[in-house]
């Protein structure tokens, strides 16, 4: 048993080592993304810059990528550690987005059309999705309700709300 | 030509002459994705959604196939998918959405009492599961046993096919002790590699897994390292079985891809190839559709019978359908024996023809 599941895991670490390569080599603007630390390629930390023109412009957002020893055949989950008020994105910084989630695993109602989760996405492919989704949030399957009211109703008081907040992550 | 497929091939479905044949069972099975893309369920769900509108039948015997049948859970799916009006259809598809994750999890349970491939049983043993059922299926079994002696059985969790698929072929090699066949199928193996770089796939998503499960396990049993116990064994174990079966999803989702002038009128209207691949192909627990059957086969050569049973029409024979991959191996310049399989609404096993 303990044999067996030390197997699966040397397949989801070699895939980890090579997705952390390829990232360190061609990251994509504004994003960041390795291991904690060498002990455990199975917990990643990645520092996502808000995109320009976003309400989110000028923040640095840290969040934490857990990966199961069958990944790439489930998909991780991944945590913001800072602050973030955004209708997809749980008030304990939980991730609500499609591509988190194979098909078939739906507790949030996606639509068909949407991204899902599959061995051939990626780490890179997830966290440029975060970054479009905090470009356009996706206001059919909320998990801040809060930020979902608001965003739909006062987009001025929304916008305000995560200037605020993404100042205080940054210490002013 | 049928290559000892032998009895009742009236309605038996060849590659060269049956294009529009296949059409009709392709189109047949969109017409229900379409109605009930109607009602905003997602397409992803409706595999199972067959599966529980027909639990009083068969499906969910067959789904669980050697644990006692779950008739509590059949019974509850059944009251909603019926009776919908269109006024709440799109709250009902919700509700029928939830229930059917739920139902799924639940299921889920039950199926992993079942090892991923089983033991080789005795066709009567089929016969005894259907003791207090259909009669037509047992009708169906009696004929089935003229020409098959033994069924593999392969747990339901939605990979079936393709592990039912990799275990016969690699059995298939493994018996036959043919160098020359052997080496032909390493090498449609490894031609297979191209074909996930054309189709657009990124290198690590396959490479590993190719290397070092796929190509290992396929050398181990050209090499003639392998008896029955041992490639069972290998077809039992998560981490080696389930990246056979993803790596057979991929090859069939880059054949698909490439071939999406061909296949994509197959699909719902709603559906581009790279989202059928990306929701029904490439990730694990998704069955599959005759439609995957055909990019398999083409993309590895590798010829295949399935029997198909449903309790559905009344004809006590088997319909046999072939799935040969081109013409040449129809003439048999690759003289693989056809993989031979067993499908039954929602699930497929692997069948033994009699010597």
């Amino acid at each position: 048993m303990y044999e067996s599941s030390r197997n699966m895991a040397s397949t989801a670490l070699k895939r980890l080592l090579t997705e952390y390569k390829e990232l360190t080599l061609n990251a994509p603007e504004g994003i960041t993304a390795g291991p904690v630390s060498e002990d455990s390629f199975f917990e990643w930390e990645a520092l996502i810059a808000g995109p320009e023109g976003t309400p989110y412009e000028g923040g640095i957002f840290p969040a934490v990528l857990k990966f199961p020893t069958d990944y790439p055949l489930s998909p991780p989950t991944m945590k913001f550690t800072c602050k973030m008020f955004h209708p997809n994105i749980y008030p304990d910084g939980m991730v609500c987005i499609s591509i988190l989630h194979p098909p078939g695993d739906d507790p949030n109602m996606y639509e068909s059309s949407s991204e899902r989760w599959s061995p051939v996405q990626s780490v890179e492919k997830i966290l440029l999705s975060v970054v479009s989704m905090l470009a356009e949030p996706n206001d059919e399957s909320g998990a801040n309700i809060e930020a979902c009211k608001i965003w739909r109703s006062d987009r001025e008081e929304f916008n305000k709300i995560v200037r605020d907040s993404v100042r205080k992550t940054l210490g002013l | 030509m049928n290559m000892g497929g032998g009895e009742d091939y009236s309605n038996s479905v060849t590659s060269e002459t049956s294009k529009d044949e296949k059409s009709e069972v392709e189109i047949a099975s969109k017409e229900e994705e379409t109605i009930s893309s109607v009602s905003g369920l997602e397409k992803e769900e409706n595999p199972t959604e067959n599966n529980i509108t027909e639990p009083q039948n068969v499906s969910t015997t067959a789904e669980t196939a050697p644990v006692s049948s779950p008739s509590v859970e059949a019974s509850k799916p059944g009251d909603t998918t019926e009776g919908e009006t269109t006024a709440n259809a799109a709250q009902e598809a919700q509700i029928t959405s939830q229930q059917n994750w739920e139902y799924e999890q639940s299921i889920k349970k039950e199926v992993e009492k079942t090892p991923l491939v089983c033991l080789t049983e005795d066709i009567q043993k089929l016969y005894q599961e259907y003791e207090q059922g259909s009669e037509v299926y047992r009708q169906k079994i009696m004929k089935l046993a003229e020409r098959h002696s033994k069924i593999r059985r392969c747990r339901g969790d939605g990979n079936c096919f393709y592990r039912a698929f990799g275990f016969a072929w690699f059995e298939r090699l493994m018996d036959s002790k043919d160098h020359h066949l052997r080496q032909s199928a390493l090498k449609s193996l490894a031609d297979t590699l191209p074909l996930l770089n054309k189709a657009g796939y990124q290198q690590l998503v396959y490479q590993d897994i190719y290397e070092e499960q796929v190509e290992k396990q396929m050398k181990a049993v050209a090499n003639g390292e392998y008896d029955e116990a041992m490639l069972l064994t290998i077809f039992q174990t998560d981490e080696i079985s389930n990246y056979i079966v993803l790596y057979l999803r991929l090859i069939t989702a880059a054949y698909l891809k490439l071939h999406r002038e061909e296949y994509e009128p197959f699909l719902g209207f709603e559906f581009g190839m790279d989202q059928f691949c990306n929701s029904s192909v490439e990730v694990m627990d998704q069955e599959a559709d005759h439609i995957h059957v055909i990019a398999l086969t083409k993309a590895l050569k590798v010829p295949v019978e399935i029997a198909y049973m449903s309790g559905s029409d009344a004809m006590e024979q088997v319909n046999f359908h072939e799935f040969y991959p081109d013409e040449d191996v129809e003439k048999g310049t690759v003289p693989l024996k056809p993989l031979v399989l067993l499908y039954r609404p929602g699930h497929y096993d692997i069948l033994y023809r009699r010597e």
